[in-house]
């Protein structure tokens, strides 16, 4: 599966290899002047550890830049031969197995590798609950503080109850911090993380709202590769400044009415984490004139507005309603339903992924209801999202040239 | 007018050639190793039978598996769209076509008109496949044309429980080693891939005649499975195995003056 590279849709989306060499280089840095680095996963509250001056790590999103290089499956069975499951996400397969390689020569780590060892472990139920799991194991072998922030599952908005246990989590984990770092948590740097979190949400909205424009300036390859800096550095100057100037050129884009594929003719939404050692697939389906215009996992996972009036609760409340992964079956069917309409859709791919079953739960539900209550078509396609081994490209693509089919035959 | 509807599948290719609405000439053979020589093959033979030339196809539509590897085709089209092109020629009453090719099963659903609504197909496993099938008649050492017809002769049942081919196989394996007839496990594994397949079926209600193409609907063992599981008759076409290549004719046939 080579993932050639073309001509990208945004100049800007040119300038992510730089950001993402800078931030490994930064995290290297620190941790080579014995400051304190975390291991922390996505949804965490990571805004808390830039008050206290700690840069974070993100195992998950190394795991995902390891399989997009198509280096992936070397790790996978690395830790399964050590005695972990095959059915394990295969992020935290991908680290496992990075951390406990043995034997043949291991690959050259892209970016140097993740910094090791872990001083601080940070992890949240909101996405799932393997993370938890799969921390406590770096827990037992790096003896490290872990901290974990409990999440209860939100059908529609969060209550006012479950935003204070929220709240009551993140004050605890500020004096765990302060006992941690042996300093005094600094509020003003915090609201300052929150307020460059929210900024850089609020530019990354507005990118996925312009990508609902007719013809869609940019397809989901390509944003992709464009959600790192949302996914790893939520919290700094870095993704305002980046998400601004993108927001700025789309919005030019979209003026001229710039295609990403020349004859638009189908407009579809994908459903879960992307295939990282596929994402070709997005691009595939562009000679047939289809674009993928919306994409949960880069909409419903990363980013999320907060409400700086009352900061706690502002940023409990975005912690408990941007996911995706913790949202209901109904709470994702609206959610859809609204999408389909906003970005004028017209099927919707979604990926039953073998190691992410809390976002592949309801998928058939979904499928069923979106062609009752809309008449939109959908397809349902088997792989997992960073573990090649059971991926089968050529029947992957007969199912989306059949459904492209059947789309163009139903207009 | 001649046109050529090629099905290159994962285990046999076929060949249609159609004059007007008529089938002038079929062909199935083993794909093989090297798929393309065979499918060469078959078309050259098939236009030789007729006294045709290469030349006097005006549209060439390739499907299957190896739909996008034949250079002279004119057009490609899904194995879905085939099919159910394939089955409205002869039957147009059917609203439903269950398929189950070699290494793909998968449930089409037509409207009144014909037209493909929606489609479902089969999980990446090879289980609910012909390759199920062929697997377990080589473990069992019976030829896979006997497979039927032995199966149906079974006085009793018994039950494969794995979906895996593989650990299917073993658990074949030991009911021969306990001595249990070869009829009765046969029909053990016809009925596995029947509830295999339909259970694909829940998602969306079957309606209207349902029609069973691909290789496996050449197997009275499944046909009979299904049936039963079914509560209602199939229609089955005269040679299932070629839906997909008529298919491809008749869509070959629509696109004349659309290619090139």
């Amino acid at each position: 599966m080579s993932q050639k590279a073309k001509k990208r849709a945004l100049d800007t989306s040119y300038e992510v290899a730089a950001i993402l060499k800078n931030y490994w280089a930064e995290i290297h840095a620190a941790k080579k002047d014995g400051k304190p680095v975390a291991w922390a996963s996505g949804n965490g509250p990571v805004e808390l550890l830039y008050a206290f001056g700690i840069l974070p790590a993100y195992p998950e999103n190394y795991a995902a830049v390891l399989a997009s290089r198509q280096m992936a499956l070397d790790f996978c069975q690395m830790a399964e031969s050590m005695g972990f499951s095959r059915d394990l996400c295969s992020y935290s397969k991908i680290n496992l197995g990075d951390l406990l390689w043995k034997g043949k020569e291991k690959p050259a780590m892209p970016f140097d590798g993740l910094p090791l060892p872990p001083d601080l472990l940070v992890t949240t139920r909101i996405p799932c609950l393997v993370q938890v799991k799969w921390w406590e194991v770096l827990e037992d072998w790096y003896h490290c503080p872990l901290m974990i922030l409990d999440a209860p599952l939100v059908d529609g908005s969060p209550t006012e109850d479950q935003i204070d246990y929220i709240v009551v989590q993140l004050k605890e984990m500020i004096s765990k911090l302060e006992d941690f770092t042996h300093t005094k948590f600094d509020e003003q740097k915090f609201i300052e993380a929150l307020k460059l979190s929210d900024e850089a949400a609020g530019y990354w909205d507005e990118i996925m709202d312009l990508r609902g424009s007719v013809p869609c300036p940019v397809g989901a390859r390509e944003m992709c590769g464009n959600v790192f800096p949302l996914v790893a550095m939520l919290g700094t100057q870095v993704p305002v400044d980046f998400y601004k100037k993108m927001r700025d050129e789309l919005r030019s884009k979209v003026e001229m009415k710039a295609a990403m594929v020349p004859d638009e003719k189908i407009r579809l939404i994908y459903d879960n984490i992307p295939i990282w050692y596929h994402l070709e697939l997005f691009s595939y389906v562009e000679q047939f004139g289809a674009v993928f215009v919306m994409e949960t996992y880069l909409r419903y996972v990363w980013g999320g507005r907060i409400d700086l009036r009352d900061p706690y609760r502002g940023y409990a409340r975005k912690i408990l309603s941007n996911v995706w992964l913790n949202m209901s079956v109904e709470t994702r069917f609206k959610t859809l339903v609204n999408d389909i309409k906003k970005h004028k859709a017209d099927g919707v791919v979604f990926l039953s992924n073998r190691s992410c079953r809390r976002y592949s739960i309801g998928q058939y539900e979904l499928r069923d209801m979106l062609q009752q209550e809309l008449g939109i078509p959908s397809l349902v396609i088997e792989a997992d999202h960073s573990d090649p081994s059971g991926y089968s490209e050529s029947q992957t693509k007969l199912r989306m040239d059949s459904f492209i089919e059947l789309i163009k035959r139903r207009k | 007018m001649l046109v050529a509807g090629i099905d290159a599948g994962s285990n046999t290719v076929k060949v249609i050639l159609m004059e007007g609405n008529q089938i002038l000439a079929q062909r199935i053979a083993k794909a093989g190793a090297n798929s393309l020589n065979v499918v060469n093959d078959s078309i050259e033979k098939a236009l030789k039978d007729h006294g045709k030339r290469m030349e006097e196809l005006v549209s060439i539509v390739s499907t299957g598996y190896g739909r996008d590897n034949i250079s002279f085709a004119t057009s490609q089209a899904t194995e879905i769209f085939c099919h159910a092109a394939g089955v409205v020629l002869s039957m147009p009453e059917v609203r439903t076509v269950i398929d189950i090719g070699g290494q793909d099963s998968k449930i089409i659903y037509l409207d009144d008109s014909g037209q493909v609504i929606d489609f479902v197909m089969n999980d990446k496993c090879a289980a609910g496949t012909g390759r199920f099938i062929e697997m377990l008649a080589i473990a069992l050492e019976t030829p896979l044309e006997e497979m039927g017809p032995l199966s149906i002769k079974a006085q009793g049942e018994i039950k494969i429980s794995n979906t895996c081919t593989v650990f299917a196989e073993s658990e074949v394996i030991s009911y021969l080693a306990k001595g249990i007839p070869r009829e009765e496990i046969i029909s053990g594994v016809h009925h596995s891939i029947v509830t295999r397949i339909l259970a694909m079926t829940r998602l969306r209600k079957m309606h209207g005649d349902i029609c069973f193409t691909g290789g496996v609907a050449k197997n009275i063992g499944v046909v009979r499975w299904m049936e039963k599981e079914l509560g209602r008759p199939l229609c089955i076409p005269e040679e299932p195995q070629l839906t997909g290549a008529i298919g491809a004719a008749v869509i070959a046939l629509e696109r004349i003056g659309e290619s090139e």
